[in-house]
């Protein structure tokens, strides 16, 4: 799947143009140059047609055309190349200078709008949705750093910790099977419900990474009531060659050494051809808090990914493999046996097994793999009409391996593990995007998905289980003068069938989901200075597999987690407005948005509990409320001088239980993160080079529903993290980058970390990067 | 323009994407190894069905009026049907020798898990906590020790002494709590570890 949602977005730089009116005979000349907004390298065979003359003409293979004959007057240019967004320009004849157009390629966001340097063409692009974008540029600072730790630098994304080694995304207080997680446009597939599986993503292979809202996301299914976050890979290379990077990187507080090699190719000569291929290793010891090792919460990566793409004149082929690997240490000291073990821990105040620092991941671990296989297929009509098929398949392997106790000392079971499941996702999505017709632009799509649950393993927790999943969607997009618009509508059928197996007897049930989502968007550009915009949405979601049939112990928590089968779908009805400034040195961004989720499902410890010989625990059952999130967004970026600026960020939720009226549990705590950037362009033998400070406060999180969790929520805490880089260090290409997170070593717990009850937050982790690019 | 070539390599191009997904779909269609519509039996697993706590009077061994078996069962596991707990019924001012026999008995024969504590001693050990209301009137004494330097209780062996009755009155309803702690990855001592692999209750009638 390409980048859809950019492109649906970027449709709003169509402008309408008013009828070209001929005012004098006399003829000029439009000369244009093509090239890719990145590379900067040429673009031959673009298609530009002059509208209304319907003049066609091709970019030759210095990217340059030339469209003679043309009457003064207002036109409009349309320029089509695959692979790239197609661009519309509002031009006037005649033309003071060659048009520069920088063509942004479909996978790249960043230059959504394109670069012009002649006067007389105004663009009006804006978009409807405000984009949350991490751009390959900011996760060059982040390079070799764990997923986690790059998606936390988006703003109003958090993280749920499990330890130093697992983290995922959270999203205005929504997680798990609440986030769509879109890899290369794929929607990732494993067990995603479990709070303490991460996802199974190579961070050296992700080249960007955004957050998509409004009507775009309806493409990617109707789980994703909290949003969709986006993760593309490096483009393929547009122009003939080879080349590479590779990349080191080593950080001290778990002495953590990560490399990645990419290496990228395009051949023949057309340059239709294109190729890329990456791996990555990463190996890290125990972290570290200020205060004592965090034992057996070691863990190793091993990734590989490779794509090929063959381009035809009006059609394209991609092939994508990849293989992710995983061995995960599990704090040793968070593994409890019942309840008392818990409060004893937290009472200690630290946790109960400190050893010095090993690179071996020991018992409990988890060790997984994953591996996805795609085919994409895009086809574009000659009226611009575009049609794709994706295919894919992904195969989730997951183990989780306990502490053994004595019982597993003579076993022949020893070295099983605890849980083992298989999850195997096959996937279809086809769309037709229309081609723009009386100011409206639009896709019709389909999905389907077919998912199998195949569950071994010492223990039971979830079953096996295969769904199906058929879902359609249709998105317009409208524009005119200074207002454009956006809606869509999605229907889903979810058909779930559970197997166990009772004395031999397979038995299976049947549940069935169908429900509708929708989004409407309405954008009002004031002035080139002010744009509001507001969004209303409903999403929808099924319960997921452990809600519906959990049976078991949750060793990490001390719980007994029962499912609930007679659960039924969450909706929610979200409302949302947003203002953005912009005047000279300043930008202000602000959102407020109210998320009402009827049917909320989460886990409530029951009043009963359940007796067993490791001891007493309490059962935790899921229970529905209607939950009400409410939240308030806002950034400030000042530039203070030309090098020289300021960005700070403020994120506030209020979270209630509408039926209990208490607040909800396990919500993050609001926080303000602020990040002062000097760049100097060239220092010496410097280029490029950069200082960045960032400070964040984490407030304590007040709203707690009172006896429930075993403790109470940590304090506010502050963390500041510096790093300082440049490229082109010496003769050699080189970019580098050293830097320090938590200079002050700063003892803290994350209200969000489920090993919070066990031990603090790792301490101060100094790193060193390099990147060495090499080929053309 | 260009335009008069293109329907021919439209449709050659149209064609070759096609048949590759038509391939690909037979593919990724017939690969599928474990099938979710054949869940295991039931996945094998360590298990412990039932705790035992054997004893006789020390001082009149032979007499069947202090002998006792008590047990703590849970054969079908986690969850489903409750344990089934005897309550223990001691006689006041005898000193009763205990043993603790823990048996797997889904297996068959059933399996005497215990001996694994008897080889992993050096790991384990069992701590035996009478309910408030007992305590000075039962009082538990391990018997048996690890190989450790300094040797350390185990507590597979050990001695219930109910003491004698002056000065309360019988029977007394109360509580026995017993704790295997697993010393993993930290060293044995006397105190209990952050890892209990056994807590249970025993309900205690003393006469």
């Amino acid at each position: 799947m390409k980048s859809f949602a950019f492109f649906a977005l970027n449709l709003w730089c169509f402008i309408f143009i008013n009828n070209a009116i001929a005012q004098q005979k006399q003829t000029f000349i439009i000369n244009g140059i093509i090239t890719d907004s990145v590379t900067k390298k040429p673009l031959e065979n673009a298609t530009i047609i002059l509208i209304p003359s319907k003049k066609i003409t091709y970019s030759n293979e210095k990217g340059m055309f030339e469209i003679a004959n043309v009457l003064a007057g207002k036109y409009q240019l349309s320029i089509n190349y695959l692979g790239y967004h197609p661009t519309f320009l509002n031009i006037n004849v005649p033309l003071s200078e060659t048009l520069k157009v920088e063509l942004p390629s479909e996978e790249n966001h960043l230059h959504d709008v394109i670069i012009l340097t002649d006067k007389n063409t105004a663009i009006t692009a804006f978009n409807l949705q405000n984009h949350i974008v991490l751009d390959a540029k900011k996760l060059d600072i982040l390079r070799g750093q764990t997923m986690g730790d790059m998606l936390k630098n988006m703003a109003g994304v958090t993280l749920l910790n499990s330890g130093p080694s697992v983290s995922k995304p959270v999203i205005r207080g929504l997680h798990s099977n609440r986030i769509t997680l879109l890899n290369n446009g794929i929607k990732q597939e494993g067990q995603n419900w479990g709070a303490d599986h991460g996802p199974e993503i190579d961070p050296f292979a992700i080249n960007k990474l955004e957050v998509i809202k409004g009507a775009s996301s309806l493409q990617y299914g109707a789980e994703a009531i909290g949003g969709v976050i986006k993760v593309s890979a490096k483009d393929f290379k547009q122009s003939n060659g080879f080349a590479g990077t590779y990349s080191l990187s080593g950080f001290s507080n778990n002495w953590q050494v990560a490399n990645s090699l990419f290496l990228e190719g395009n051949h023949l000569k057309k340059q239709n051809f294109s190729w890329r291929f990456q791996t990555s290793y990463r190996k890290a010891g125990d972290s570290k808090t200020p205060e004592y090792v965090l034992s057996n919460t070691a863990f190793a990566e091993f990734d590989l990914g490779t794509a090929v793409q063959y381009k035809f004149k009006n059609s394209s082929i991609e092939y994508s493999f990849s293989y992710f690997q995983s061995s995960l240490g599990i704090l040793r000291a968070a593994h409890v046996h019942n309840v008392t073990d818990l409060q004893n821990t937290i009472t200690n105040g630290k946790p109960s097994v400190i050893k010095d620092f090993s690179y071996e991941i020991g018992r409990p671990r988890q060790e997984v793999t994953h591996i996805t296989n795609a085919v994409k297929w895009l086809y574009q009509f000659k009226n611009l009409s575009k049609l794709s098929v994706d295919l894919s398949q992904q195969i989730n392997n997951r183990k989780e391996f306990d502490v053994l106790s004595f019982l597993s000392m003579n076993s022949d079971l020893k070295d099983k593990p605890a849980y083992d499941l298989t999850l195997t996702t096959n996937q279809i999505t086809a769309k037709y995007e229309h081609k723009k017709y009386a100011g409206f632009k639009g896709i019709i799509g389909f999905n389907f998905s077919n998912q199998g649950n195949y569950a071994t393993g010492k223990q039971f927790f979830i079953p096996n289980f295969i769904s199906n999943n058929y879902g359609i969607y249709f998105i317009e997009k409208w524009n005119k003068k200074h207002w454009q618009a956006e809606g869509g509508i999605r229907y889903d059928w979810i058909n779930f069938t559970r197997y166990i197996n009772v004395n031999n007897n397979v038995q299976s049930n049947d549940l069935n989901y169908q429900n509708a989502s929708g989004s409407f968007g309405l954008g009002y550009l004031v002035n080139t200075h002010l744009k509001i915009t507001g969004n209303i949405s409903t999403a929808w979601r099924a319960p997921s597999i452990n809600e519906l049939y959990a049976l078991g112990l949750h060793a990490a928590v001390a719980t007994y987690e029962q499912g609930n089968p007679n659960l039924i779908a969450e909706k929610s009805y979200n409302s949302e407005l947003s203002v953005k400034f912009s005047k000279n040195k300043f930008e202000i961004d602000a959102s407020i948005y109210n998320n009402v989720i009827n049917n909320f499902i989460y886990r409530l410890p029951s009043n009963t509990y359940n007796t067993s010989f490791r001891g007493v625990f309490p059962v935790f059952n899921y229970i529905q409320t209607n939950a009400l999130l409410q939240g308030f967004e806002t950034s400030l970026i000042y530039q203070i001088h030309k090098n020289l600026a300021i960005n700070s960020a403020y994120t506030f939720l209020y979270a209630t239980d509408l039926t209990k009226n208490t607040p909800l549990i396990f919500m993050p705590a609001n926080s303000i993160q602020s990040e002062l950037n000097w760049q100097i362009p060239t220092y010496k033998k410097l280029k490029n080079a950069f200082i960045q400070i960032n400070h964040q406060y984490v407030f304590e999180q007040t709203r707690v529903p009172s006896g429930i969790d075993f403790t109470n929520a940590p304090a506010a805490y502050h963390l500041i993290d510096f790093a300082f880089g440049a490229n082109d260090f010496t003769k050699v290409k080189i970019n580098w980058s050293i830097g320090m997170q938590n200079i002050f070593n700063t003892s803290y717990r994350n209200y969000l970390s489920r090993y919070r009850y066990y031990a603090l937050d790792a301490g101060r982790n100094i790193f060193i990067k390099l990147n060495i690019p090499f080929g053309k | 323009m260009k335009n008069n070539n293109l329907p021919i390599k439209q449709n050659n191009s149209r064609n070759i994407g096609i048949a590759i997904l038509t391939i690909l779909a037979i593919v990724i269609s017939s690969c599928s190894k474990d099938d979710p519509k054949q869940p295991l039996a039931t996945n094998p697993q360590e298990v412990l069905t039932t705790i035992l706590v054997q004893g006789f009077n020390q001082n009149d061994s032979l007499n069947l009026n202090y002998q006792f078996a008590y047990k703590w069962e849970d054969l079908d596991g986690d969850g489903g049907n409750l344990p089934v707990i005897d309550t223990l019924k001691l006689d006041s001012g005898i000193i009763y020798k205990c043993k603790i026999i823990i048996l797997d008995k889904t297996k068959t024969p059933s399996d005497t898990v215990s001996n694994a504590i008897e080889e992993e001693k050096n790991a384990h050990q069992f701590f035996f906590s009478p309910s408030a209301n007992l305590i000075g009137k039962i009082n538990a004494q391990i018997l048996d020790f690890d190989t450790n330097i300094p040797s350390l209780p185990v507590g597979l062996k050990f001695v219930l002494n109910t003491k004698s009755n002056i000065g309360y009155l019988l029977p007394i309803m109360g509580s026995l709590n017993i704790v295997l702690s697993h010393y993993d990855d930290v060293p044995k001592t006397i105190e209990k570890s952050s890892e209990s692999d056994i807590d249970i209750n025993f309900p205690v009638k003393l006469k």
